[in-house]
């Protein structure tokens, strides 16, 4: 059975209110959802929380719920929705009218390098620094959740062609700042 | 077409990705012509491997146990929470002993329940189901391996176990295009059509069921050609077979699989001359148009060269220009005129 197949089955049966599905959904997302909305939020305990509403939501409205493809990009949107409202509750967003209003760091350490050294986790760290937040955000979503670029549109609400624009300048801006040479794939 | 225009479109076109996938994927001689042709391409098909490469994270390990309890504490948030489907059974406090009896029958039920049902889920062959709209390609990986590009307007369905079966069948209905995987001794491929069925062996081709007579192309391997209990035909690479539903007959041409087969890098090559009828069966088959002709002199009439097709406005404008007739659209239906020379 395919990954996707298997994660729609579960998702239909969740939907119908099979609880040992709505189990098997949280197991295989929580580690990725929790990652992002530490990301966001800097707070483990908000992160924890958050993820949590996004599910105690889902089981609760789970009858209103239609026209779901893929999960996970259905419980990302969800939990980046509910990190905003968490942060704003805290007053700890920096700029409620901008598109990013938190800060998404992109550390060396996260990464899987062809060598384990400091010059180059340095050269690394400033070359990530020199993105844009939303550039950071999208290479982030796009390739540690492996999003494909309508769902990262629709997530992040710019048009396609924006997905691919930003994704190309981040890219560009890595390979100019000579790191791409480091990661090991 | 400015250069980001360019790579936006790359990165859909499904021919392309699955040769950026796998350097030896489908149609790559295609690619690596096109790559070559110029410094562009060559920077764009280099910009677009950065892209399908990215960075590459780490991924976290996950803690089971810590699991398990931010799952309980969600659980517990649950229960509180009015859940309109979930039925909590109410036990009255008067008999302590009898409510835990009751509580291990539930703990049990539960656990038998969880393993019943993850194994459920584990154990269905499912039936794995795709449909493409009008205007639309669609790349599909088999569980095999094996990659087939959709067609507009088509569908395609396998059970998901297809790996574990002796005969590995796929059912298309419509056009689509396949590179099969090589198949492990005792294995077979099989593409059934609505009046007959391919058996592969290693094989890259094309099958247009849409139309009363099926049209099988082979680009590369070894297909054989089942009409059940009637006919069975043998395709060498290079060559077409068009089953005749009245006669029961393979037709086999040659030297034509471009005209068959360059659909999937949205185009249609038309060879020695592509005719009207040809082209206007397309038209119908890839945007669900309905044709109808003002004049049935233009019946006669032959294109040949190549065309895009992934825009059907240009593609209207271009045609027009080549047989020198008039597209008018109106609804679902196109009408077809000769064009008024000024």
């Amino acid at each position: 059975m395919t990954q996707k197949n298997k994660h729609l089955i579960l998702w239909e049966n969740m939907l119908k209110g099979d609880l040992v599905a709505l189990e098997a959904l949280y197991t295989l997302f929580h580690a990725d959802l929790y990652h992002y909305a530490l990301k966001i939020t800097e707070q483990q305990n908000l992160a924890e929380d958050a993820v949590q509403d996004v599910f105690v939501d889902l089981w609760n409205y789970r009858q209103k719920i239609i026209g779901v493809n893929t999960p996970k990009f259905y419980l990302i949107r969800s939990l980046r929705n509910q990190c905003l409202k968490l942060l704003k509750k805290q007053n700890r967003l920096t700029d409620l009218t901008s598109a990013n209003p938190f800060e998404i760091s992109i550390l060396p350490e996260e990464l899987q390098l062809k060598v384990d050294n400091q010059l180059v986790k340095k050269a690394i760290e400033t070359a990530m620094t020199k993105l844009s937040p939303r550039q950071r955000e999208i290479i982030y979503l796009k390739f540690y959740n492996n999003l494909d670029y309508e769902e990262l549109a629709e997530i992040l609400d710019i048009n396609y062609q924006s997905v691919v624009n930003h994704i190309h300048k981040a890219m560009i801006k890595l390979r100019q700042a000579d790191v791409l040479q480091h990661f090991k794939y | 077409m400015s250069n980001k225009n360019n790579l936006v479109e790359l990165l859909k076109n499904i021919s392309f990705l699955s040769w950026l996938k796998k350097e030896d994927g489908m149609d790559s001689a295609h690619w690596e012509k096109w790559q070559q042709e110029n410094e562009e391409n060559r920077q764009l098909a280099a910009d677009a491997k950065m892209l399908k490469k990215g960075i590459p994270f780490k991924k976290q390990q996950v803690d089971k146990a810590k699991m398990k309890a931010s799952w309980h504490k969600l659980a517990t948030k649950l229960d509180e929470s009015t859940s309109p489907q979930a039925t909590i059974p109410q036990i009255s406090p008067k008999s302590p002993a009898r409510l835990n009896w009751l509580k291990i029958a539930a703990t049990i039920a539960i656990i038998v329940c969880a393993v019943w049902g993850i194994t459920a889920y584990l154990n269905q062959a499912e039936l794995v189901h795709h449909q493409t709209d009008f205007a639309q390609h669609e790349l599909i990986y088999l569980p095999d391996g094996s990659e087939v590009v959709l067609a507009a307007n088509s569908s395609l369905s396998y059970y998901d176990d297809l790996v574990e079966k002796e005969e590995r069948k796929v059912e298309l209905i419509g056009e689509a295009y396949f590179k099969v995987a090589s198949q492990p001794a005792g294995k077979q491929f099989m593409v059934d059509l609505k009046d007959l069925s391919v058996t592969v062996i290693g094989t890259a081709f094309n099958v247009n069921s849409h139309r009363e007579n099926s049209i099988i192309s082979l680009l590369e391997g070894k297909v054989a050609l089942n009409k059940t209990g009637v006919k069975t035909e043998q395709l060498l690479p290079g060559q077409t077979a068009i089953f005749n539903t009245a006669t029961a007959e393979f037709d086999l041409f040659n030297n034509q699989t471009n005209y068959w087969m360059d659909w999937r890098f949205q185009k249609w090559s038309f060879g020695d001359g592509m005719p009207m009828q040809e082209i206007i069966q397309r038209i119908e088959e890839t945007f669900g148009l309905s044709v109808q002709l003002e004049d049935t002199a233009i019946l006669a009439k032959k294109a040949s060269g190549s065309i895009a097709i992934d825009n059907q406005e240009v593609l209207f404008e271009s045609l027009s220009y080549l047989l020198s007739v008039d597209f008018k659209l109106d609804g679902n239906t196109l009408l077809i005129s000769q064009k008024i020379e000024h």
